[in-house]
């Protein structure tokens, strides 16, 4: 039975992936998918180093570290941001549109391993945004604003980069899953709750300036924010500089929002299931 | 040990501070390879039962058994041995094909590989859907959505199976194929068991071993067609065709004079699918298995004929009852003695319980 089930779990999580990918690709032909998937990351990065450049001209400062802080928090955001939105509109998707939530929940490895296998799904599609707006985005600002990025590919710390990867993909799913729960409980949050969540990320992470020129006790939040780790270690291994320390916290966030997130949503599970809202449709 | 019993099931909603007693100490007990229909009228509380036993709602009160398995506490062995068809919905990916849809689910019940792929060709086929096996859902029409929807749910092989109203909203050939398939399918296995939720009297009729009939949360009865078809032997089942000039007299104006008069114990327009208002009062509605004709016109076409079910304590009553329609302006046009079917015992049982 225990080889039935985990047999079940580790096809449900390779399923959730499969389709996941279907779903963000297959709404339209290959080469508009690929010009989306490029483009709309890009369009932010960019918009993000412009307000960079304008911002600093205006007071008449231009330091290629700061722009390699801005630009790496705004590239690398680009995972938590859409894994949060996708999990969290997830719910909304399979209830109400595609109308097999029910029967997803109803199978024997249930939501957790699908919802997982969606959130790997999004990070594989943000990870393709990730390395395009890199290069890019490093060409643009260099070519045409002189901002060059102080990366050299022989100092990098390779396996610290790569660690950092999974570990905060699985803070990111971890916390789609929290937004996933309150989803299956709720039925107007789908939007608003992503966007709230990302712009407190956006805010409090470190992604465009540091948490610590934020007013004290505000600063303390992104402490405890795995998206603050994750950039530290991005940023800290790009550069070539000691990332463990950075790397320790990035793994205990991970490990504290992974429990959370399995208490979250079995609890949440119950009360969807006492309250009948999985298979509810929104009354609008 | 019973493929599906319920103890004592209740279900209690809150709707805006108020109670609603879905479910009120149902118990069922559904033998393997019985087919179970479960009769009711809208928010009979149907749905509300399959519900809890497909894991989906928790109960309020008492408990519920899936070869064995608690519900409640045993909700992943429960799913294993499980699965869940709702008509009217229709559900998968529309960007994914037929075959891309099923092969989804099989994997989210584990399937292996190679079974997966010969179950999946082999529903394909029974569900005559071949031609749209590499179609996207989304080009197909209702009906093969609908047949899509039921080849999901016997992907895994399940070993008790809720068909909740599976032919809701589809055309006479596609709701003949679908009680074909259902009936072939547990009588191949005597370890397969379904509980079908109706309000289509005929197809519960066709397809079941037992009729369940619940009302307002509550089974009245539980028989065997036959059985309880015989409970009715002490009455007598007519079928009356009138018609009226008077345009201002409905439908609904008749059955209340006939069912008012001495000896009727219930009557009903032809067709009847069951369904009341809030009161529990019977209202008039038309079953896709029906004659959609109610109120058909004469060859003048003026004139209104309404066809009506009605079923008397004695068949001595019968002069009575025609003399009270042509005094109160009907021609009866026809008056023929019946059979009791599932009809008259659906509308005895409600009838009697809103005496």
């Amino acid at each position: 039975m225990l080889d039935v089930h985990a047999s079940s779990v580790v096809r449900a999580v390779v399923q959730g992936i499969w389709l996941g990918w279907k779903v963000e690709s297959n709404w339209t032909n290959p080469f508009v998918f690929l010009t989306y998937l490029i483009a709309k990351p890009i369009a932010s990065v960019i918009l993000v180093g412009l307000v960079f450049v304008i911002g600093s001209s205006a007071s008449g400062m231009s330091r290629d570290d700061l722009f390699f802080y801005t630009f790496t928090g705004a590239v690398f955001f680009i995972y938590p941001a859409t894994i949060t939105i996708s999990l969290a509109y997830l719910v909304h998707e399979d209830r109400a549109k595609y109308e097999v939530l029910k029967h997803i929940y109803i199978t024997p490895s249930s939501l957790k391993p699908y919802i997982v296998g969606r959130g790997v799904a999004s990070a594989i599609n943000a990870s393709v945004s990730v390395v395009v707006s890199m290069l890019i985005g490093s060409i643009v600002f260099s070519n045409y604003f002189a901002l060059h990025l102080p990366i050299d590919a022989s100092k990098i710390d390779y396996p610290a980069l790569i660690a950092s990867i999974p570990l905060g993909v699985a803070a990111f799913i971890s916390l789609g899953v929290i937004l996933y729960a309150i989803n299956l409980v709720t039925f107007k949050l789908q939007y608003s709750l992503s966007e709230y969540t990302t712009g407190i990320l956006f805010l409090f992470s470190g992604v465009v300036f540091p948490p610590s020129m934020l007013p004290y006790p505000v600063s303390l939040i992104g402490g405890v924010l795995p998206t603050t780790h994750f950039l530290n270690v991005v940023r800290a291994s790009l550069m070539g500089y000691n990332a463990y320390e950075s790397m320790a916290y990035l793994l205990l966030s991970t490990i504290l929002m992974i429990a959370v997130a399995l208490i979250f949503m079995n609890r949440v599970e119950s009360i969807a299931r006492f309250k009948g809202t999985i298979d509810r449709k929104a009354e609008y | 040990m019973y493929a599906v019993e319920t103890i004592n099931l209740s279900r209690v909603f809150e709707l805006k501070g108020k109670s609603i007693l879905a479910l009120d100490d149902v118990n069922i007990r559904i033998s393997k390879g019985e087919i179970l229909g479960l009769l009711g009228a809208n928010g009979a509380g149907k749905t509300t039962l399959v519900k809890i036993l497909s894991t989906l709602l928790l109960p309020s009160k008492g408990s519920a058994y899936i070869h064995g398995y608690d519900v409640v506490r045993d909700a992943k062995h429960v799913r294993r041995i499980i699965n869940l068809v709702s008509g009217g919905e229709t559900p998968g990916y529309g960007m994914l094909t037929v075959r891309e849809n099923l092969w989804f689910f099989s994997q989210l019940y584990g399937l292996a590989s190679s079974l997966a792929k010969e179950r999946i060709d082999m529903l394909i086929k029974d569900m005559e859907l071949e031609q749209y096996r590499d179609v996207r859902m989304h080009k197909l029409s209702t009906g093969y959505k609908q047949r899509l929807n039921l080849a999901r749910g016997f992907i895994n092989d399940p070993r008790v199976l809720f068909l909740d109203e599976p032919t809701l909203g589809l055309d006479v050939m596609n709701a003949r194929h679908m009680r074909k398939y259902i009936r072939d399918w547990v009588d191949e296995d005597s370890a397969r068991t379904i509980l079908l939720t109706t309000h289509y009297l005929a197809e519960a009729e066709e397809v079941c071993d037992k009729i369940a009939i619940i009302y307002k949360g509550r089974i009245v009865a539980y028989e065997t067609p036959l059985a309880l078809k015989a409970s009715l032997s002490n009455g007598v089942s007519i079928q009356v065709e009138i018609f009226s000039n008077d345009l201002t007299s409905s439908s609904s104006m008749i059955v209340d004079k006939i069912s008012r008069s001495s000896g009727v114990l219930a009557c009903m327009l032809e067709g009847f699918d069951g369904d009341e208002d809030e009161k529990g009062k019977v209202v008039k509605s038309w079953s896709n298995t029906g004659n959609n004709n109610r109120h058909d016109y004469n060859s003048n076409g003026d004139e209104r004929v309404t066809r009506l079910r009605i079923m008397l304590d004695d068949d001595s009553k019968i002069p009575d009852l025609v003399s009270m329609l042509v005094i109160n302006g009907y021609k009866v046009l026809s008056v023929k003695r019946d059979q009791p079917t599932l009809e008259d015992v659906y509308m005895r049982y409600i009838t009697s319980i809103n005496e």
